[in-house]
């Protein structure tokens, strides 16, 4: 034999280079030798990436138990592969040969294993699973109802929905997404249930999908949106369970991305995003009563100012004789106009909501009690603004809180100003046209090609009963 | 896929309603009672049949090409030439129609709401909120419909306040005073209330029911349009006075200005952008019919649409200047639309059994 | 395309914000309460046109201080007066809550009531349910008065809403005033005020009107419920008093509920003779009966009151045929029923000799808690 070195080890030691190359010498590549029937086999993994104890004891262990066994007989070179595939305890054992893919699934929490003489690697997945526990979202609270949310982890995630699921043909899909850093998602439905013209368009706008790496499933939202001159959202997020599950039933289609707690519901309707799994658990006409006064709420979120404004500086007329005395005295000495009153205190309001929404709890409250009370009350005393528009723009700011789905309460708000606008010109006029352009706009929007205003327009009276009203069952 | 979808017969009933109520209905006591006075009532019933009348013959004329569009439908029966002369003749109604209610719906909110405002600014407002409907496919226009009539149904109930006002029935008593001939001058002014009828020409080739229901459908939105008139004209009567209603250039709006409650006052103020949406809204199926004469790609229809707007904007400048040039343009308006509501019909009926042209079943 | 549309819409909106052109500013408006005409006592050509202003000022703490003024121009018609008052007031004169609408009486018989309303009738502001009254004396005297710190003009008109709703004065305001007053088939009555003695103003009973002019004639405030009655309006129980001339101790006075009127109007053709008679059924309710112990029954007494009311009915139509005031619309009633006499006869002659028979009939149900 010219060289000392079998060939077979010398190529292993090629291909460790070569994924050493691929990811540019990072440290944080770990490799272990061990032999087998005097073999030389190389392990590599990421070290963060790994559960070291998990491949201790479902890799290693087992390997070396067989191997080292004394009535073991010797086995031939080629048929060790196909052993080992066989004695490692784990779920699913893949091989790959290309460098590009074992990098790709080292990078992913694998470990592999190089056997001389062999060209593939045995890719054996010991994910360090650190995960957040199931907990109740924090920003989707609810009454009554379950109390455990989606997390970061995707497995998790289709396990809180397929758990609730046993009787239903749920059907899962998987999908990369992002043409570089491809991130995985899985699509969940229920088959029997769902809309196939709209999985169909659904699965072809995903594989469409031309941004290199989504990672956000609000990134993903905005790639697969019918529209996006829009405020209003055409896909639902959620993170809770309970909630993702009532529209799986419903035939609606759940996309989940990989490391994003919120889940996508799609098709969705407006009115879906005024319905809260909180309706369920009350008597039914409790539950009625809620949603109308959530539909309520988005109509006063966004008109109030605006019928202020068109009232005050157009038709002051219409108030009765005790009204128009009161706020007559109110404005005596308030230098804006009420349409500048009334943008500057949604422009304060959207501040004081920006700079407490992320500061730690005791201060946020702090930022809430002086931004609130001080300022409110400071701003009324020093004559800049007045009692009634604060008043105003205080229920309006409460009513677009009100919406359970967070996207939607801000979309409102930024919608109150094209109102605020048109009526600050054409008084009640511009306030009926602009009511007129918000219809339009809403009949004319789509959701993966189901009209998004349902069951308003195209008008369906027995839908009304299950969006307007919670209708018994 | 949507674009293809038919308009169903609740949809094509609300779109019919919305259409046909106007602005006419706010002037009509007033015309009324230089004519026919008291006996209004009479003449809007007699109008209300004269329609019942050409929507049947329309409907006869209509049967016989059950898919065709109106514009197709002249071409099919009196040949390419004539019936091209024919469709820019309908084309040029559609048009100063949809100017002709922009200028009187911009006219009657200054009326009453936004009296310095400047015209082109109102029209404008009210144009570019038609035109932003009218640049989707008609089965979304359908539905903006749908959902407007509320705004009619809430206009019915604010008419249900004024009752608390003193009524006087006398002054509708005795029947018939007035004699037939001005009954029958009256019949013309409430007939021009009515208009709007024509558009079942355009409509029927997108309905999914054709033949005798679509004949129901149409004949329950002229009955619905026409009780509601006599209901607000006979409400204005009795609450006004006849000589009260003689000085009033909008009666049905004035009507609403005494009453009053505890939390609100001047109805009227609410009334009128209440009344005014579906009125102006009625525009945007005129320039949506005026821009889709030709089957064309819906990209290439959207841009018809801009223009069409744009024409409507220009004439709206040219003739809301004075009154003097508004009432001009209703004169020429109404020659024009005897001819397209009335005449081309005809014609195309009578050809249409004479030559024994009519749609083969596919 | 669409960058075309948001340039346009842009240019729009930006045209609009700096046009704005029907806004005002609430806090320049001077709002006014009341409104009064006089005759100009220098010049009687003269209208003399007073308004109230309210001048409100916040205090601080949500109360605000009252200052109250009152305003006064003259002129030969109501917009030249308007015209006059702008140029006095400082700020946007707004008229659009003015609730109340006094005219002077020696002005209202000389002007046409509808020469000085249509200003007010026509504008786009104008307060259509204000109050009219017409007031004995100047009716500036009453508008410039003083009552502690309420407005004057809230005193009255929460004087009139009690009084309308008692059943004592008609409900009017202007566009039932404007209404009748331009009905020619109808003529108006409307409260009549004075200026009492201790700067109070008290509630005299309705003025009379024939077309467009104060006739001069009052009626009284029951004579007024009576007029009402036979107009069949009614609104809370009112309390009719009967009195007995002969003795004082037959006094006895009943609530009305509910009223039951109808008029029948006949026309000898050959005569040319009207005669109207109007039934009025009033039931109601003991309220007091002097003499205490009950010694007579409800027919008894149903019977007094039918007499006394009937002739106290019988003269009010004297009354309003006096004055010549087509209050109970007979003249519509006519040519409702009989399209075609008024155009052989003259209105007037006929009214003159018009028999009206007022049949009132009293049916008392109840005694409240006492036998």
């Amino acid at each position: 034999m010219p060289s000392k070195r079998p060939s077979s080890t010398y190529d292993i030691n090629i291909k460790v280079d070569l994924i050493k190359k691929a990811m540019f010498q990072s440290d944080d590549i770990k490799t272990r030798t061990l032999y087998i029937q005097e073999m030389q086999c190389i392990c590599i993994y990421l070290d963060s990436m790994v559960d070291k104890s998990s491949f201790e004891k479902n890799v290693f262990d087992p390997i070396l138990h067989f191997f080292n066994s004394e009535h073991l007989k010797k086995i031939h070179k080629s048929d060790i592969f196909h052993r080992i595939s066989s004695i490692i305890q784990s779920a699913e054992i893949k091989t790959e040969q290309k460098t590009q893919d074992i990098v790709q699934s080292l990078r992913h929490g694998n470990l592999i294993l190089l056997i001389p003489g062999e060209k593939k690697a045995i890719i054996i997945p010991v994910p360090n699973t650190q995960n957040r526990t199931i907990a109740e979202p924090e920003n989707e609270k609810i009454i009554k109802g379950s109390r455990d949310g989606f997390t970061e982890d995707l497995n998790t995630n289709v396990f809180l929905l397929q758990k609730r699921n046993k009787h239903e043909n749920l059907v899962t899909k998987n999908f990369t997404v992002g043409r570089k850093a491809q991130t995985e998602a899985r699509l969940l439905y229920i088959e029997d249930l769902v809309d196939h013209e709209v999985l169909k368009e659904i699965v072809s706008r995903l594989r469409n999908i031309k941004a290199n790496k989504i990672q956000s499933s609000g990134e993903l939202e905005e790639q697969i949106e019918d529209n996006s001159y829009t405020v209003f959202p055409q896909v639902l997020s959620t993170e809770r369970p309970d909630r993702a599950q009532a529209y799986l039933s419903e035939g609606k289609i759940v996309l989940i991305l990989d490391e994003n707690p919120q889940v996508l519901v799609l098709p969705v309707t407006f009115f879906s995003f005024y319905q809260s799994p909180d309706d369920y658990n009350n008597r039914w006409f409790v539950g009625t009563f809620f949603r109308i006064i959530r539909l309520v709420s988005f109509i006063i979120a966004i008109i109030l100012p605006s019928l202020y404004i068109s009232v005050v500086s157009f038709h002051t007329e219409i108030l009765p004789l005790g009204l128009l005395y009161a706020l007559r005295v109110q404005t005596e000495f308030v230098p804006l106009t009420p349409f500048f009153e009334a943008i500057t205190m949604q422009v304060v309001l959207e501040l004081l909501k920006e700079a407490s929404i992320r500061l730690p709890s005791p201060i946020a409250q702090t930022i809430g009690v002086v931004g609130g009370l001080v300022i409110g009350t400071a701003v009324v005393e020093a004559g800049l603004v007045s009692n009634v528009m604060i008043v105003v723009i205080a229920l309006t700011a409460i009513a677009s809180f009100v919406a359970p789905v967070n996207q939607m309460g801000t979309g409102v708000r930024l919608l109150a100003f094209p109102f605020m606008i048109l009526s600050n010109t054409f008084g009640f006029l511009g306030l009926t046209a602009s009511f007129t352009l918000l219809i339009i706009h809403l009949c004319k929007l789509k959701s993966f090609d189901r009209p998004y205003f349902y069951p308003l327009s195209p008008l369906d009276i027995n839908g009304i009963k299950d969006s307007f009203v919670r209708s018994k069952k | 896929m949507s674009a293809a979808e038919p308009i169903t017969k609740s949809q094509l009933f609300l779109l019919l309603i919305q259409v046909q109520i106007g602005f006419g209905i706010l002037y009509l006591p007033n015309t009324l009672q230089q004519t026919a006075k008291s006996d209004g009532w009479i003449s809007i019933i007699l109008a209300g049949c004269t329609v019942q009348l050409v929507i049947v013959l329309y409907w006869l004329l209509l049967r016989r090409f059950p898919s065709l569009s109106y514009f197709e439908l002249t071409k099919k029966i009196l040949g390419a030439h004539l019936g091209y002369i024919f469709n820019v003749i309908i084309y040029i109604y559609l048009i100063l129609t949809s100017t002709y209610i922009l200028i009187a719906s911009s006219k009657l909110v200054k009326n009453v709401l936004l009296t310095f405002s400047p015209h082109w600014a109102i029209g404008f407002l009210l144009l570019a909120v038609c035109i932003y409907l009218c640049s989707s496919n008609l089965q979304i226009i359908v539905r903006v419909f749908t959902i407007l009539s509320v705004s009619i149904m809430f206009v019915i109930l604010l008419s249900f306040l004024s009752f608390s006002l003193p009524i006087e029935v006398m002054n509708l008593t005795p029947v018939g005073s007035s004699g037939m001939s001005n009954i029958i001058k009256g019949l013309k002014e409430s007939l021009l209330a009515l208009y709007g009828f024509e558009i079942i020409l355009f409509l029927y080739s997108s309905a999914r029911h054709k033949g005798k229901t679509f004949l129901k459908v149409i004949t329950f939105s002229n009955i619905f349009v026409v009780a509601i008139t006599v209901y607000l004209t006979v409400i204005a009567f009795v609450i006004l006075n006849p000589a009260m209603i003689n000085q009033l250039k909008l009666p049905i709006v004035y009507m609403f200005r005494p009453l009053h409650f505890t939390m609100i006052d001047r109805i009227d103020l609410i009334f009128l952008p209440l009344w005014s949406i579906p009125v102006v809204m009625s525009i945007v199926v005129y320039i949506y019919f005026a821009s889709h004469w030709k089957t064309t790609a819906p990209k290439k229809n959207n841009y018809f649409v801009y223009i069409n707007g744009a024409i409507v904007y220009v004439l709206f400048l040219l003739a809301s200047k004075s009154d003097q040039s508004f009432e001009l343009y209703a004169k020429y308006l109404n020659s024009i639309s005897y001819v397209v509501i009335f005449m081309i019909p005809f014609i195309l009926l009578l050809f249409s059994y004479i030559l024994k042209k009519k749609e083969h079943p596919s | 395309m669409k960058k075309f549309t948001i340039v346009v819409s842009c240019i729009f909106i930006l045209l609009s914000m700096t046009g704005c052109w029907d806004q005002t500013n609430l806090n320049k408006k001077r709002i006014i309460n009341g409104i009064s005409f006089d005759i100009d006592e220098q010049n009687p050509e003269n209208i003399q046109g007073a308004v109230r202003e309210l001048n409100l000022r916040g205090s601080g703490g949500g109360q605000f201080d009252l200052s109250d003024e009152i305003i006064e121009a003259d002129g030969v018609s109501v917009s030249k007066i308007n015209n006059e008052l702008v140029n006095k007031i400082s700020g946007d004169m707004d008229i659009s809550k003015a609730f109340l609408v006094l005219v002077g009486e020696d002005l209202a018989k000389q002007e046409s009531i509808s020469s000085l309303f249509e200003p007010i009738v026509r504008s786009k502001q104008g307060y259509l349910t204000s109050k009219v009254a017409i007031t004995k004396g100047k009716a500036s005297e009453i508008l410039s008065l003083q009552i502690s710190k309420s407005p004057i003009a809230f005193y009255i008109l929460n004087l009139f809403e009690n009084a309308e709703k008692e059943t004592h004065i008609p409900k009017a305001n202007t566009f039932t005033l404007w209404s009748e007053v331009v009905d020619k088939e109808k003529d108006a009555m409307i409260p009549y005020i004075q200026k009492s003695d201790l700067n109070r103003v008290e509630l005299l009973g309705t003025a009379l009107f024939k077309n467009d002019y104060y006739t001069g004639e009052v009626l009284s405030i029951d004579q007024t419920s009576l007029a009402l009655f036979m107009q069949g309006k009614i609104e809370k129980p009112p309390v009719m008093k009967i009195t007995n001339d002969n003795e004082k101790t037959d006094e006895f006075s009943v609530f009305v509920e509910k009223v039951k009127q109808k008029s029948d109007l006949t026309v000898d053709k050959s005569s040319g003779k009207v005669q109207l008679t109007i039934k009025v059924d009033l039931y109601g309710r003991l309220q007091s009966l002097a003499g205490s112990p009950k010694k007579v029954t409800n027919q008894e007494l149903d019977k007094k009151a039918s007499t006394f009311l009937t002739e106290n009915a019988k003269e009010v139509t004297e009354i309003i045929k006096e004055a010549q005031s087509d209050i109970l619309a007979i003249q519509k009633q006519l040519n409702s029923k009989y399209p075609d006499f008024l155009k052989n006869h003259e209105w007037e002659k006929v009214y003159k000799e018009i028999e009206i028979t007022p049949d009132v009939n009293m049916h008392i149900q109840s005694s409240s808690n006492l036998k």
